[in-house]
């Protein structure tokens, strides 16, 4: 699930070196993917509305299939 | 798609940088020598650089698409095939399977994830804007059509009752539809109402009586305004008498 965010992300971002996912538990026990990016970066993932992250959002829903555990996706400054 | 220039010592090496800054094939670069450079005297007073215009073609797009499109399939645990066509500056992309409701979505809300997703990558290669369309399954497809004929059926019934009829909301590409199925009928017209997402198309059937208010109400502005006008006019052709 970590590969395939990231593989996602790097494709959308112009600097793909900069771009850092890291997986965490919040104190619900829920899964939280942190995404940190350069600046400019930033706007690009969470797109125009948020249309973009929640793309994001909603494929790998789609693709980890129902059984998956759930997670947040969290763009972080 | 994309003209570049490289400039380099040599056009052998300007290619190699060309092939090395896309992360692509030769024969996927249109390469145009545009100077050829030369040492110079012993190779340093007066040498000139090559420079070479490097375009990218389509198959550059289609490979590097597939790959993207792949990585992320890969991780889909069903059997899937794809393929890639571009007809200008449009990229079509259409995911087949077995099982392929889930990319989906519901109101196919995968599909447009998948193309807003490619669409952002494709343009990060292009400088030229890029269309992509996405379509799993022949789900578009298919919904177009059930849009049209649906459309017809209200379309009939507003006819039928000689009043308006409300449809149920739907999306903007989808009442596009509804409005273009609408038009080829002659007394009906259309128009959206309500807020996204729940922005809805109403088919009305147009008399000829609501075409007269139409026109009355215009009229009425345009009397007002010319009268403004007017006003406005007459100190200046005061000056023009002086």
């Amino acid at each position: 699930m970590k590969e395939l965010l990231e593989h996602i992300l790097k494709g959308i971002v112009k600097d793909p070196d900069s771009l850092l996912v890291t997986e965490n538990v919040d104190e619900n026990g829920n899964k939280v993917f942190e995404i940190r990016a350069s600046e400019e970066d930033i706007g690009q993932i969470i797109g125009k509305d948020g249309r973009t992250i929640k793309s994001i959002n909603v494929l790998l829903n789609a693709i980890a299939g129902p059984d998956r555990s759930s997670f947040t996706l969290k763009v972080i400054r | 798609m994309k003209l570049n220039t490289i400039k380099a010592p040599s056009v052998e090496e300007a290619v190699r940088t060309a092939i090395s800054k896309y992360n692509a094939y030769e024969d996927e670069l249109n390469i145009k020598v545009v100077e050829k450079g030369s040492k110079g005297f012993l190779g340093f007073f007066g040498g000139k650089e090559a420079v070479i215009e490097v375009q990218l073609l389509p198959s550059y797009f289609e490979r590097k698409i597939g790959e993207y499109l792949e990585g992320i399939l890969k991780h889909f645990d069903k059997d899937i095939i794809y393929d890639i066509a571009i007809e200008r500056k449009t990229i079509f992309v259409n995911i087949k399977g077995i099982e392929v409701s889930r990319l989906i979505g519901r109101h196919g809300k995968t599909v447009s994830a998948f193309q807003h997703i490619i669409g952002i990558y494709a343009n990060r290669l292009s400088d030229v804007k890029l269309n992509v369309s996405v379509d799993v399954g022949n789900y578009k497809e298919e919904r177009r059509q059930n849009v049209e004929s649906l459309a017809h059926k209200m379309a009939k019934l507003a006819i039928q009752k000689r009043s308006k009829v409300e449809l149920e909301p739907m999306f903007a590409k989808e009442r596009r539809i509804v409005h273009e199925v609408v038009s080829k009928y002659k007394n009906l017209r259309s128009y959206s109402v309500g807020l996204e997402p729940y922005r809805k198309v109403v088919i009305e059937f147009d008399s000829r009586r609501t075409n007269t208010y139409k026109n009355h109400g215009r009229r009425w502005t345009n009397g007002k305004q010319s009268k403004q006008n007017s006003h406005r006019k007459s100190p200046r052709s005061n000056t023009s008498k002086i």
